[in-house]
């Protein structure tokens, strides 16, 4: 089991460093001389040379692909071109927010969605299941950003009860957690009707499996079997998609960050490209980048956990 | 003199799959003294599979018992309900054990949890009020394990059913289905899927067990020759009927159905060494499209006119032995060769 977990952790490695170089050469891309492109057409040729120095842009590919490496090996990430503050301390402000949406509303929506999908499998002749299904399609068409504009437009200008904009005052739980429903809400949502009817389906499957029959043959009480019996082998093909949803989770992060005005990555990605605060935009890709490596490999040890018959060596 | 365990009396079961309908049971009546191993043998499809499960009435959606009773110690399971079913019957007086090994035990739970998630219901309903602990059920676990020839049972238990072969698996499956309780077990092709070496150990252990708690066994199979070696008395079913049914030796030795003659000549035997086995021509016909008549005469080298037009009734040909084959009067003391 270790040995699994260790081996599968390894691999996290070079992915990460294909993104580092897929984000390096990402400069190259940007039309014209990177350093006018960042400071604009008004800059002076002085500031484009202090730039060019500074970003180490004056020098070879392969030495500044090394100075960059080195950077984020000890966790230098550059500055703002725009503000001036560190990166990586930018960053380690806007982290807490977007990591608190989008863990709340994944666990949420899969607490939900996986339990409603049960149940809708569980109860296959009652309207339950139908309701199930359309509710989930209705989430599942229906994008995070219009969600978001909805449930802003239905609970804080019809009915306002809920907070539009922020995160919330720091260190007030309560603030927080009233600032984070609507995000949660409308980023989640969409989950809740796609797990819904993926553990519907395997559920489906799974209730009409030989062991299931062996454990209603011996009389094991009914919700037992459906919830601890069928369920634990249902929930496998979650897993593996939330695992892989998360890169989608932090994408839609994005837009329900901006219009919720909470400042997390996705804002602060999307604020540091206007701006052409390159910097920024290398740092908290890669940031995201770890983000969605590291749920991959939660999900791969989390499959092992569940289901006994994963290789482990 | 024998006691009847098991009495079904007219059983008669339908899959509705759309608009088709098929019989799978017709009319079945059979009796099961206690402490007797009753085998039921026939080609796939002829619903022997079928019978098990509406005794415990684990049936299929699809499935619904048009009449018919099934009496178990006098009392009508057809007529509990589930409830009833659950607290006196299923994993208590009459337990199953299944054909596929490999599918029947939860893939992700231990043994261990399996095991004991049963012996608590088993207890729950047996000795209401017990105050037995998850250590005591675990412990009983281990014992069945032993009992079944599970080596080194203590650290087995912990294992996942993935960790055993077909073999052991079943082990697992008897040592939850066999215990002092157990009135009546029925073993769905218990050792189909097993190897033949295998197959006979598993059925020496629970043709063992089953004497020791006085259990009576209805057991299902394909394989003849294996009910030889275990059944009292044998049940021959074809398409959903009962083709023929008496003592086992009265059966082997003189089988009165030429269905029954053909199953036999199919055996490899000492008198068949050196000669070609006996293939029955065609195969079980789907049970919505049964032949008129003897659902068998499209397949018996023996077919008259009349077999195509009657259905032969199930009729005592001889002290508690009987076929249903309409050639039989005629027949007389002739014996059915096929080659």
């Amino acid at each position: 089991m270790l040995k699994y977990i260790i081996k599968r952790a390894l691999w996290v490695i070079p992915t990460l460093l294909g993104v580092l170089i897929i984000l390096f050469s990402l400069t190259y891309l940007m039309p014209g001389d990177p350093a006018s492109a960042m400071l604009g057409p008004r800059a002076t040729p002085e500031l484009v040379a202090e730039l060019n120095q500074r970003l180490h842009l004056d020098r070879a590919m392969p030495v500044r692909l090394g100075y960059y490496l080195l950077g984020v090996a000890k966790g230098d990430l550059g500055t703002s071109v725009w503000s001036g503050h560190k990166v990586s301390s930018l960053l380690a402000e806007a982290l807490p927010h977007t990591a608190l949406l989008a863990l709340t509303s994944l666990g949420v929506a899969a607490l939900i969605g996986i339990l409603l999908g049960a149940f809708a499998a569980v109860r296959r002749d009652s309207p339950i299941g139908g309701g199930v299904t359309i509710a989930s399609l209705l989430g599942v068409a229906v994008p995070d950003f219009v969600a978001a504009l909805l449930l802003m437009l239905l609970f804080c200008v019809q009915i306002p009860i809920l907070p539009a904009l922020g995160a919330g005052a720091a260190g007030d739980p309560i603030d927080i957690a009233v600032h984070l429903i609507l995000p949660a809400t409308a980023l989640g949502i969409g989950w809740v009707g796609y797990l819904a009817r993926l553990t519907r389906e395997s559920m489906l499957d799974v209730l009409d499996a030989d062991y299931i029959r062996t454990a209603r043959a011996f009389a094991i009480p009914r919700r037992a079997i459906a919830y601890r019996y069928a369920l634990k082998n249902a929930v496998i093909p979650s897993i593996t998609v939330i695992g892989l949803g998360v890169g989608k989770l932090l994408g839609g992060a994005v837009f329900v960050e901006i219009i919720f005005s909470r400042p997390g990555i996705g804002k602060l990605i999307v604020d540091a490209v206007y701006a052409r605060d390159f910097p920024v935009v290398q740092g908290g890709i890669l940031v995201a980048t770890i983000l969605f490596v590291l749920a991959n490999l939660a999900a791969d040890i989390s499959y092992a956990f569940v289901d006994p018959r994963i290789q482990y060596d | 003199m024998s006691e009847p365990l098991l009495e079904v009396s007219n059983l008669t079961l339908d899959y509705n799959l759309g608009n088709r309908k098929m019989r799978a049971l017709d009319r079945i009546s059979f009796t099961l003294d206690k402490g007797q191993v009753l085998g039921v043998a026939g080609e796939s499809g002829c619903g022997k599979s079928t019978l098990g499960l509406a005794i415990l009435r684990l049936l299929p959606r699809v499935a619904e018992i048009r009449r018919g009773e099934v009496l178990f110690n006098g009392a009508n399971l057809l007529k509990l309900s589930e409830e009833q079913m659950e607290q006196e019957i299923r994993g208590q007086k009459i337990t199953m054990i299944f054909q596929v090994p490999q599918n029947a035990l939860n893939p992700v739970f231990k043994i261990e949890t399996q095991m004991t998630d049963i012996l608590r219901v088993q207890d729950k309903y047996q000795n209401p009020g017990s105050r037995k602990r998850r250590k005591d059920f675990r412990q009983q676990a281990i014992e069945r394990l032993e009992l079944t020839g599970i080596a080194d049972p203590q650290a087995r238990v912990s294992n996942y059913p993935f960790e055993f072969s077909g073999g052991m698996k079943q082990r697992v499956m008897i040592g939850m289905a066999l215990s002092s309780g157990t009135s009546l077990l029925l073993a769905d092709e218990a050792t189909t899927a097993l190897d033949v070496t295998i197959e006979a150990q598993i059925n020496r252990l629970i043709t063992r067990l089953a004497a020791e708690y006085g259990t009576s066994i209805l057991y299902v199979t394909h394989n003849l020759g294996v009910l030889s070696e275990m059944a009292d008395r044998i049940m021959i079913m074809y398409a959903g009927r009962i083709f023929e049914m008496g003592e086992t030796q009265n059966v082997f030795g003189s089988p009165r159905h030429p269905y029954s003659a053909a199953l036999l000549e199919s055996l490899p035997s000492r008198q068949s060494k050196g000669k070609r086995l006996l293939s029955i021509p065609g195969f079980v016909p789907p049970l919505d499209r049964l032949p008129s008549g003897c659902s068998f005469h499209p397949r018996c080298a023996f077919a008259e006119e009349m077999c195509r037009q009657k259905v032969p009734p199930l009729t005592e040909v001889a002290d508690g032995h009987w076929s249903a084959c309409l050639l039989d009067q005629k027949r007389g003391r002739q014996k059915w060769q096929w080659t």
